[in-house]
C-alpha cells in the first residue's frame, strides 16, 4: 500500500537469499528517500543469516551506488557472492 | 564484433561464427568444464541459475570492457545454465585481436570479472552414484 511517505518496490531473491528466506522475491514498502545502503541495512535486519550474507544489491539489472535512492516500483535483487564460469 | 547468450543448451564443442578477418592473428579459446568434485564430493552434474535479463547485460557489458581496454577484434561468450553434466562446459569464450598477447591478457580479466559481477550461480549439484 503507498501514500506520499511511503513506496512499494519487488524484492528478488537469488541462490542462498533464496534459500535463507524461503521465497524467490517479495513485495517490501519503504520510506520516500530510502538509499540502497538504507535498503541494504533494512533487508540485513531481516535474518541473522542475511546479516552475515556479503550480499550487493542491484537495483533495475545493474549495480547501484549506495547513495541511490529506490523509487515506487524499483526491482531490487539480493546478489549473493556469484559463481559462473 | 560482439556475441554474449545465455543458454540452457549444450555449447560443448561450440566455435562461434566469426567473419574472419585477415588483421587478426589470434584467436584464444576458453573452455570452462565442470569438475567431478565440489566441496570434496564427487557430483555428476552441477546446476546453475542466473538472473535473467542481467546476467546477459553484466555479461555485453564485460565484453565490452575487454573489447576497449584490450584491443580485441571479436569477442563471443556462451554460458550455459541448468543442469550441467560432469565434463561438460558451463561457458566458451572466443576471443580474436591481431596478437596473442592482449587475446590472453584480456581473457584472464574477463573470466576474473565475470566471477565477480555477472549474477551467474551455482546452486546445487548431483551426487555421483557409488
Amino acid at each position: 500500500m503507498s501514500n506520499e511517505h511511503t513506496m512499494d518496490i519487488t524484492v528478488q531473491c537469488f541462490a542462498s537469499a533464496r534459500e535463507i528466506l524461503a521465497r524467490r522475491s517479495f513485495q517490501m514498502t519503504v520510506a520516500e528517500g530510502t538509499t540502497i545502503g538504507m535498503l541494504e541495512k533494512e533487508i540485513r535486519s531481516m535474518s541473522s543469516q542475511l546479516a552475515e550474507l556479503p550480499f550487493m544489491l542491484a537495483l533495475n539489472m545493474s549495480y547501484p551506488s549506495r547513495e541511490t535512492v529506490v523509487r515506487e516500483g524499483d526491482e531490487v535483487a539480493i546478489i549473493p557472492p556469484v559463481s559462473g564460469g | 564484433m560482439i556475441s554474449v547468450h545465455i543458454t540452457s543448451e549444450k555449447i560443448d564443442g561450440w566455435r562461434g561464427e566469426f567473419p574472419g578477418d585477415p588483421s587478426e592473428g589470434s584467436e584464444v579459446i576458453f573452455t570452462g568444464l565442470v569438475r567431478d568434485k565440489e566441496n570434496g564430493r564427487r557430483i555428476a552434474a552441477l546446476v546453475y541459475e542466473h538472473y535473467e535479463g542481467m546476467a546477459q547485460k553484466e555479461l555485453e557489458k564485460l565484453a565490452r570492457g575487454a573489447v576497449d581496454r584490450f584491443a580485441i577484434a571479436s569477442l563471443c561468450c556462451r554460458h550455459r545454465i541448468g543442469t550441467i553434466p560432469v565434463g561438460e562446459a558451463a561457458i566458451v569464450v572466443i576471443m580474436r585481436s591481431s596478437h596473442r598477447k592482449e587475446g590472453f591478457a584480456a581473457m584472464s580479466w574477463f573470466m576474473d570479472e565475470l566471477k565477480k559481477v555477472v549474477p551467474i550461480w551455482k546452486v546445487g549439484s548431483i551426487e555421483a552414484e557409488e
